[in-house]
């Protein structure tokens, strides 16, 4: 099983936009060959488009703007369970509190699963954090670097093994 | 009475007869200084801040001239402003009005006239002499036929108007129009009370065959909202309050009132009365007959000065309707298409559309009534405006970066006809696929007049020929030794060479070769023939030469040890600017040059080790006395535009506006003045990464503010005692240049500091010093708070007490304005005023003082957002628009944060009580970016990722069972104390996670209590926040070690197979914040090492 599979790769927006998308059922995203399905951001809020069902912002670290969506309609979902596993979920509740902390200007750290919305490259968010520090920005770059070197950018495990 | 200016200044006569010879596009004013305030009660003219200086920052050439030449002495033009004449072309008989010079009784011959555009028209001023203050003016392309158009930055009436006490003033303001005898009783038969909604463009028609003259008659349409009700048709209305305007009419203004279009025009929007109009029955083709109002030679007109009201919007999308107001930013397919802010397309094609003269690129302008419509091509998409026979286009702001005049051809081909016959979009990618077949087919070089300056460049150091549109190197073989080399110079007769390989003639290459822009942009000689070398050989004896000499300088020479003081009026915002030029992007700023010189006396040639510097006033060397009116009023004038090009951008970021920089003077002399050296005059400079520019900063004892006492404003002084050199051993105790100029050159502020000893014991000789100071200091207070603005805004009656500053600005100003940001949102689209935009966002900003809070709304490009302005920033934002209700952001809006206000929260929480919760074990699984791994902690650890010690920001229910206070008393609990609490029930609990990491769901996990007891709601949606909001963390640095999970059999704990039992597994010793740049500084020593 490809290990990044799982994690949140830590990427810059214009790398992760140039993902290669593989068209399968579900499309799948390739970066020089190994598959990544999450991914986690630093950047500032440079749009935002709040729905009834969900928040539309752009993310933007200086390399590109990612689009991101953060789904607000978790009590439609839960609308077919019971009315008291549905009262029990702060699911929703937190979910808009992370949508309050979405505003323009403010630096984010956003992670999220890769998926694709009418031809392009988006992030639906799991999470939101509000980064005050300024450098997490300066630090989110240099693990991005980092990582790239030191793993993303290596052939997979597997792959290793048969040569 | 205004005081009588200085001998010096008075300003010279300039008639229209003078202004039709001027040959190439010039600038001028009455005065080279405007006064702050008014001194003579004019009527409002206001805004000279609008005038020229928001001339958009969009050149088509980069040559380095300015299109526009200054008269460098004052100058006064005035003359009658009336409606255009009948024989007028039709181009500016639709749009401008016509000035002349006043009629003598004495000169037989008719007096001269030149079509004219007004900025803050009056129609008070028709058929009236108008002082003209500020101008510019553009001959007619055609070098000896007709005459141009003179484009009126400010003016004012020649008499002043009584100032009638404000309640005396009528409801209804009679126009003055040029009927040769008319009747002035305004209650006459045929008569209209409404709001102007459209207006038509000119048109002939063929009058039916009762008609006995057969010819056709040419006329506009002008659509009126009114009143249908009695009184109106009885008498004039008095008042607007009891009317409603609802009923649709249709005017025609036939005949000799067909030149009343550009009044019209201005009246849109505007409440008028209109008497004197014939009822005449009209037949449509077949359908029948109606009736409709045609003006007469009886007709009379009248507009409501005080009527506030809006025009109601058309209903739906494919009607003509809306406003857009943007800068031009190109103009192509003569006229054709014209882009605005970059991002949508005017489609001009309506070959009785004509648009004014001063639609250049540039300009800032406004179209009403249009039809707006989303183009998406397979490879791009944009914003169409589509315009028809009611669209109106006023220019708002003239452009001085362009002089290029755009005039449509009047007559349509074939392919003109075919283009009509289609339907809007298909006629905007006919157009593209027009140009495509225009670059494609067109010979490289048609016949065309040349005519420019010449210069030699300093890059090159060959001649070459310069004018707005580019340059061209020059070859003249018998260009005599001490022939002038910055003339202008007609040229009618010379060869065109071009060098090279003949493969490389069909080479282009664009940034984006298929954006919209550029298939319309004619791609210039230059950068199609890249690889050829291409000169115009010609002779000297065959220049005819045509105006006055002229210097331009290109560059800042580095040696200079002369430096002018300016001060920056405006940064133009970066949006505006990219991609417009092929060779990089350039970014502007406009400063106002000062009187003062900053010179730095060293040994001999040797500047290194300066001893001494003086600053000395370009006016005084001349024995004029300083007087505070020659420093305010300069302050309006002589403007530049600094010019960064790709290496000099650091500097742009680094200007602030309303600051004082220096720039160096090419010339060596020390003698130089403002105007002696000239380096300033072309009105634009040019800064590169080599060039500099400083910031000036002057204190009083390390203090910026500056006493009352000193500098009093009725010091004279003699330009003896400012011109004083400051030697630099003396200094050291008084007045002390705080670094060396070394390190001046080096840095780029320069900071002055007088001691205050200093000041009180040599009084006298620092006064004028200070006083200077003071002046510059005084200027520059132009930004207005969040209640002066409101007070503008406001009715007049409410205004009472504000103050001379708010006075100043009128509704349609475009202003400056500081206040603390306490929201931004975006803003909804209410259709037919604002556009979808790429890479643009409709934004609402909430700006407040202490007292209030206006809002801002507009669209900001995504490059001119400025990082830190978020709720809580100081921020100042330039050059918004001031309406009735509200502060528009405008294409120039520039945004410049003061401070960004660090939150500091310090809410009371009960801390006192340190949660008595004892985590046995708590599983995570830890994301570090190259994989995932297993942890498991205890004790503090795993509260602290457990985050047991923030507030919970539990809402609704979960808060209100909490919390046993109302809202407002509301204490608040930090997690760890609400576990607390469900722990003495429970005594323990467990929550496993039944879904396969990292995918999580609340859904997914399962609570229970060791006593079996039920756990409430509330319980187990506490439990669920605690795991989740765990989860949505933010980073956290782990030290861990490698544990084997037998070891943790005594807990009972079942793994999931996947992937956990694939996963490491660690316990974690310790969990600490992660400090992002000390971080950030051990990882680069890693990956520099590495």
């Amino acid at each position: 099983m490809e290990p990044l599979h799982l994690v949140h790769v830590k990427i810059l927006a214009a790398d992760l936009l140039s993902l290669t998308v593989q068209q399968t059922s579900l499309p799948s995203f390739l970066r020089r060959g190994r598959t990544v399905t999450r991914a986690e951001l630093v950047g500032i809020v440079v749009s935002r488009d709040r729905r009834d069902k969900f928040l539309r912002f752009l993310i933007d670290d200086g390399t590109g703007c990612v689009p991101c969506v953060l789904w607000l309609n978790h009590q439609y979902l839960n609308a077919n369970a019971s009315s008291e596993l549905s009262d029990s979920d702060p699911t929703a509740e937190m979910a808009l509190k992370m949508s309050e902390e979405v505003l323009l200007g403010t630096l984010l750290r956003v992670r999220g699963k890769i998926v694709m919305y009418r031809g392009a490259i988006q992030i639906a968010v799991r999470d939101v954090v509000l980064e005050k520090d300024p450098n997490v920005e300066v630090l989110h770059w240099l693990q991005c670097v980092r990582l790239a070197k030191e793993c993303y950018d290596l052939p997979p495990p597997s792959a290793q093994g048969a040569i | 009475m205004e005081p009588p200016p200085e001998p010096a200044l008075t300003p010279r006569r300039l008639t229209v007869a003078d202004l039709l010879r001027l040959r190439r596009p010039t600038t001028g004013a009455s005065s080279l200084h405007f006064p702050s305030a008014p001194t003579t009660p004019s009527p409002p003219r206001k805004k000279s801040k609008l005038a020229a200086a928001t001339a958009g920052p969009t050149p088509t050439s980069t040559s380095g001239t300015a299109p526009f030449a200054p008269i460098s002495h004052p100058v006064l033009l005035s003359g009658t402003l009336s409606l255009p004449s009948e024989d007028a072309p039709a181009g500016c008989r639709s749009n401008c009005f016509s000035f002349s010079d006043p009629a003598s009784s004495a000169s037989a011959s008719p007096a001269a006239s030149v079509c004219c555009c007004l900025l803050d028209f009056d129609p008070a001023a028709l058929g009236r002499e108008i002082r003209v203050l500020a101008w510019n003016y553009l001959p007619s392309v055609r070098l000896h036929g007709a005459a141009g158009v003179l484009e009126v930055v400010r003016w004012r009436l020649a008499e002043e108007e009584e100032p009638a006490p404000a309640p005396k003033r009528s409801f209804l303001a009679k126009i003055r129009l040029n009927w040769p005898a008319q009747d002035p009783d305004l209650a006459s038969r045929g008569c209209v009370f409404g709001l102007v909604r459209s207006v038509s463009v000119v048109f002939s028609m063929p009058q039916a065959k009762a008609e006995k003259r057969s010819a056709s008659s040419i006329g506009f349409l002008a659509e009126i909202l009114c009143c249908g009700c009695r009184r109106c048709q009885v008498s004039p209305p008095e008042t607007a309050q009891d009317h409603k305007f609802e009923v649709i009419k249709f005017l025609y203004f036939v005949g000799s009132a067909c030149t009343w279009r550009p009044l019209l025009v201005w009246l849109v929007g505007r409440l008028v009365y209109i008497s004197g109009l014939k009822k005449k029955l009209v037949s449509v083709a077949e359908k029948g007959s109606h009736t409709m109002l045609v003006s007469s030679t009886n007709t009379a007109m009248a507009w409501c000065r005080s009527y506030r009201g809006n025009l109601p919007l058309d209903g739906s999308p494919e009607k003509c309707g809306g406003v857009y107001a943007g800068v031009v930013t190109g103009i192509y397919l003569q006229g054709l298409a014209v882009e605005l802010d970059d991002t949508v397309w005017l489609l001009i094609d309506d070959l009785l559309l004509l648009p004014p003269h001063c639609l250049r690129v540039g300009a800032f302008i406004s179209v009403k009534n249009f039809h707006a419509m989303r183009l998406n091509f397979a490879w791009t998409g944009t914003v169409l405006l589509a315009t028809c026979s009611k669209t109106c286009l006023t220019v708002k702001s003239f452009s001085l970066v362009d002089s290029k005049s755009h005039i449509k051809a009047e007559s349509k081909s074939l392919l003109g006809k075919f283009v009509d016959s289609l339907e809007m979009p298909s006629r905007f990618w006919m157009l593209l696929l027009i140009s495509c077949f225009i670059q494609k087919f067109t010979k490289l070089f048609s016949d065309k007049e040349i005519w420019g300056s010449q210069n030699t460049s300093p890059l090159s150091g060959r001649l070459q020929l310069v004018d707005s549109t580019g340059c061209i190197d020059v070859i003249i073989p018998d260009l005599p030794p001490n022939g002038s080399l910055y003339g202008i110079y007609e040229i009618r007769n010379y060869k065109l060479a071009l060098e090279g390989p003949v493969a490389y003639l069909d080479h282009c290459d664009v940034a984006d070769p298929l954006s919209c822009k550029a298939i319309f942009q004619k791609l210039s000689y230059k950068k199609r023939v890249h690889h050829l070398n291409m000169y115009v050989i010609l002779c000297w004896r065959e220049l005819n030469p045509i105006g006055p000499s002229l210097h331009i300088p290109l560059h800042i020479n580095y040696r200079a040890r002369s430096f002018h003081l300016v001060k920056l009026s405006h940064i133009f915002p970066p949006n505006n600017v990219q991609q417009q030029n092929m060779s990089g992007p350039i970014l502007y700023a406009e400063a106002v040059i000062l009187p003062y010189n900053l010179q730095f006396i060293g040994q001999g040639e040797c500047i290194e080790h300066a001893e001494a510097f003086r600053m000395s006033h370009s006016h005084l060397l001349d024995g004029t006395v300083l007087n505070e009116r020659i420093v305010c009023e300069r302050e309006h004038t002589s403007r530049i535009l600094l010019e960064f090009k790709e290496g000099g951008f650091i500097k742009y970021q680094l200007l602030r506006i309303n600051g004082y920089y220096l720039l160096q003077c090419p010339s060596g002399s020390l003698t130089c003045t403002t105007e002696g050296c000239g380096c300033l005059e072309g009105g634009k400079v040019s800064l590169d990464s080599q060039d500099k520019i400083w910031s000036i900063a002057i204190t009083f004892d390390g203090n910026i503010s500056i006493k009352g006492t000193i500098g009093n404003q009725s010091v004279r002084v003699t330009s003896a005692e400012v011109d004083e050199p400051f030697p630099r051993n003396i200094i050291r105790d008084e007045l002390k240049l705080v670094q060396s100029w070394n390190d001046f050159y080096c840095n780029s502020y320069f900071h002055l500091d007088f001691s205050c000893e200093a000041m009180s014991t040599k009084m006298e000789e620092y006064n004028t010093v200070c006083h200077v100071l003071n002046q510059l200091r005084a200027s520059s207070t132009e930004v207005l708070s969040v209640s002066s603005c409101i007070d503008i805004m406001m009715p007049k009656e409410a205004s009472g007490s504000a103050n001379l500053k708010t006075e100043e600005a009128v509704r349609g100003d475009l202003i400056s304005v500081q206040g603390k940001v306490e929201n931004i949102h975006s803003h909804a689209c209410k259709r037919g005023t604002c556009m979808p935009a790429n890479e643009k966002y409709s934004l609402c900003i909430h700006v407040a003082d202490n007292n209030h809070t206006v809002r801002l709304h507009g669209f900001l490009s995504k490059h001119s957002f400025i990082v830190g302005m978020g709720p809580g920033a100081t921020v100042t934002f330039h050059r918004v628009l001031l309406t009735q209700h509200e502060l528009l952001l405008t294409p120039v809006t520039y945004i410049e944060v003061a401070t960004v206000l660090k939150l500091v929260l310090d809410k009371s929480i009960n801390h006192g009580k340190i949660p008595n919760v004892k985590v046995r074990l708590a599983g995570f699984i830890l994301d570090d970016g190259s994989s995932l791994c297993c942890c498991w902690a205890d004790d503090a650890r795993a509260e602290l990722l457990l985050r047991l010690q923030e507030v919970a920001h539990l809402d609704a229910s979960v808060n209100l069972k909490l919390s046993k206070g109302g809202d407002s008393t509301k204490l608040q609990h930090t997690v760890g104390y609400c576990l607390e609490k469900l722990l003495k029930r429970h005594t323990c609990v467990i929550v496993k996670n039944c879904g396969i990491p990292p995918d999580f769901s609340c859904r997914d996990l399962d609570a229970s209590s060791v006593l079996h007891k039920v756990l409430s709601r509330f319980e187990d949606k506490l439990l669920k926040f605690i795991i989740l909001n765990a989860c949505w963390n933010g980073t956290l640095n782990v030290i861990a070690s490698v544990i084997n999970p037998d070891d943790l059999n005594g807990f009972n704990v079942e793994l999931p197979d996947f992937p956990v039992r694939n996963m490491q597994m660690l316990w974690i010793k310790e969990v600490f914040p992660v400090d992002p740049l000390e971080e950030a500084r051990r990882l680069f020593g890693i990956l520099e090492t590495s």
